[in-house]
């Protein structure tokens, strides 16, 4: 099942319901707008592209499923390279597969502190009970692998509370990790959502939203091919992410409120050598360590000899010889709940909007917080040598040596990442939020967001469970509030 | 911004970086390399390619200057301001581009005793 070809379609067109994006968000609205009967149709920047014809986590993934090949950064002091997805699917289709609900002590927070009306955390857990069904979340039924293993023991051996974060995949009877299927939206939502009679055009990006007063007329948008053209409908939903959702927003003439507030989980990483072959080259660990969550998170990265590099070049005369060892090696990250914040603002006669990001000194000391205890970790572990990465690390072979990791670690000399983007159009009643309590954008009585963007804060947690839980309560919502046409 | 390419500015730093940095490379993989990391520049969102432009023109003149070689070794060494990051993008990029293409590549470039992947 695959999209419809821009090439070939009439470049104005006109829908019920306009979804701008078709990740976790857009994916979501479109199957269950669609299957309400409205006349759904969702235009996704990047290409359709099967699972099963890439190598994950590799170059030519990045190249045709990554927005700018994978090369983003949000800039600051130092700056966080990020990374989204540009395909049908959205970032779905190339992030780990990993899966945590939002935590229940966050939903009540969140509902008290940005005035969201209605936000029932055991209404929201029935919700995940729906997703984890759709999505198929389960542990690994056979052996995890071996670089999860590591991390497991590690923590077990410090006595750091750990557990698996189950996966949205199907394994066959006792499959290894190495063995499932995602079921990214591509093999879910989005085919449900064609079933239900929802159109899904790719190739399609969508310049700006043409407004009258209070009320969006059309989308003006770009095909594959360069032409121009427009799409006209009743209400829209924006769901292109946390950077391109307000961009897009921006472009359009609303701005009050919106891209103010990026969160990110700010990440650090080192590779760690082993005794023993630890290296899967296409999956990534599925244990995470949560004993000092949710300020400081561990977990397992991509670790391919390339990305094995990419951990070490920042001290490479001292760490590049480690790189033929690459199958007894892996890399961890350490993640931080940041109170740092970030801004996009779209910049006119520029295609891609300006990303900033500042972490705070609090943020900085977890970081280096962080890597050191992630390190102590990987010796706990078993590893026999540790390669922290950030300009002129030193070398980590005991914990004698995780001293000079505290004292010489900087952020400005890290590579700082983030691959979780969100907050940048506030969902709630409060004053500083962007969006409504069910994510319609104030003062628009047609545009709404439905996307990473809504959540009020980087909840702690791999975020995917948390958009498509807010994803389907909003979408509900709408649907209990708008008849489709005719009905 | 669209039409524009920094592939005359990329490419000959890329070609003398890797030459400093891995110097067992071949050429011909130095250049599949170059054309790789200026692709990836090209298609960098917008403020950050502008930016980068801008410090790999000067970069791209001291490149074609004599002495380069060893300008070249000093600055890897000694990471300034805006040209250390612009150093440690492409270098991120191309170590990445290297291993993951010849995985039995030794740390100077060239390749392991065992293998015969060129």
């Amino acid at each position: 099942m695959t999209a419809i070809a821009t090439s070939a379609m009439d470049p104005n067109l006109d829908a019920e319901i306009l979804i701008i994006g078709s990740g976790a968000g857009g994916a979501t609205t479109a199957a269950l707008l669609a299957e309400a009967g409205f006349d759904v149709l969702v235009v996704e920047e990047g290409e359709w592209v099967e699972q099963g014809s890439v190598v994950p986590f590799s170059l030519e993934q990045m190249n045709r499923q990554y927005r700018s090949g994978g090369v983003t950064v949000a800039l600051g002091l130092p700056s966080i390279a990020y990374t989204e997805g540009r395909c049908a699917g959205g970032g779905t289709e190339v992030n780990s597969g990993l899966y945590r609900r939002p935590p229940a002590e966050l939903l009540e927070r969140w509902g008290q502190q940005y005035h969201i009306r209605d936000l029932d955390p055991d209404a929201m857990y029935q919700i995940a009970d729906e997703i984890e069904e759709a999505l198929h979340v389960v542990p690994v039924p056979g052996a995890v692998s071996p670089a999860s293993k590591r991390l497991h023991e590690g923590a077990d051996a410090l006595g750091w509370e750990n557990n698996e974060s189950p996966r949205w995949m199907k394994y066959p009877a006792n499959g290894n990790a190495a063995s499932g299927q995602r079921q990214s939206m591509t093999r879910t939502y989005l085919p449900r959502a064609q079933r239900a009679g929802a159109r899904i055009l790719t190739g399609c990006r969508v310049k700006k939203l043409v407004l009258q007063s209070t009320v969006a007329r059309h989308a003006e948008v770009t095909l594959a091919d360069g032409a121009a053209g427009q799409i006209g409908f009743r209400h829209v939903f924006v769901c292109g992410g946390a950077i391109h959702t307000p961009a897009l927003l921006q472009r359009s003439g609303l701005r009050e409120r919106i891209g103010d507030t990026l969160a990110v989980h700010p990440t650090v990483k080192l590779a760690a050598r082993f005794p023993d072959i630890v290296n899967a080259t296409d999956d990534v660990p599925v244990h995470q360590v949560k004993e000092f969550a949710p300020e400081i998170s561990f977990g397992g990265s991509a670790s391919h000899p390339g990305l094995v590099a990419l951990a070490l070049n920042d001290n490479w005369d001292e760490f590049g010889r480690a790189v033929n060892d690459w199958e007894r090696i892996s890399v961890y990250y350490a993640a931080i709940t940041s109170e740092g914040k970030g801004r996009v603002k779209a910049i006119p006669g520029l295609r891609d909007p300006l990303v900033t990001y500042h972490l705070t000194a609090r943020d900085k000391h977890l970081l280096r917080s962080g890597l050191s205890r992630l390190a102590l970790c990987m010796l706990a572990a078993g590893a026999d040598e540790v390669y922290p990465s950030y300009r002129n690390a030193p070398l980590v072979k005991s914990e004698a040596d995780i001293a000079a990791l505290q004292s010489s670690f900087a952020a400005s000399k890290a590579t700082v990442m983030s691959v979780h983007l969100c907050s940048t159009v506030p969902l709630g009643e409060h004053p500083r939020c962007a969006a409504d309590s069910f994510g319609r954008i104030r003062g628009m009585r047609n545009v709404w967001v439905n996307d990473a963007s809504l959540l009020p804060e980087a909840p702690g947690v791999n975020p995917q469970g948390s958009v498509m839980a807010f994803a389907v309560r909003n979408a509900r919502h709408f649907i209990e509030t708008e008849r489709p046409h005719g009905r | 911004m669209a039409g524009y390419s920094s592939r005359s500015l990329v490419l000959p730093f890329t070609r003398r970086l890797l030459a400093v940095d891995l110097p067992g490379l071949e050429a011909s993989q130095r250049d599949e390399v170059a054309e790789f990391t200026s692709e990836r520049v090209d298609d960098l969102p917008s403020v950050l390619r502008l930016g980068v432009t801008c410090i790999a023109a000067p970069m791209r003149i001291a490149v074609a200057m004599p002495g380069a070689g060893s300008m070249m070794a000093w600055l890897i060494r000694h990471p300034l301001p805006l040209v250390g990051e612009y150093i440690r993008m492409i270098r991120s990029l191309a170590y990445t581009y290297v291993w993951e293409h010849w995985p039995a590549t030794l740390p100077n470039g060239a390749p392991t005793i065992e293998s015969d992947h060129r």
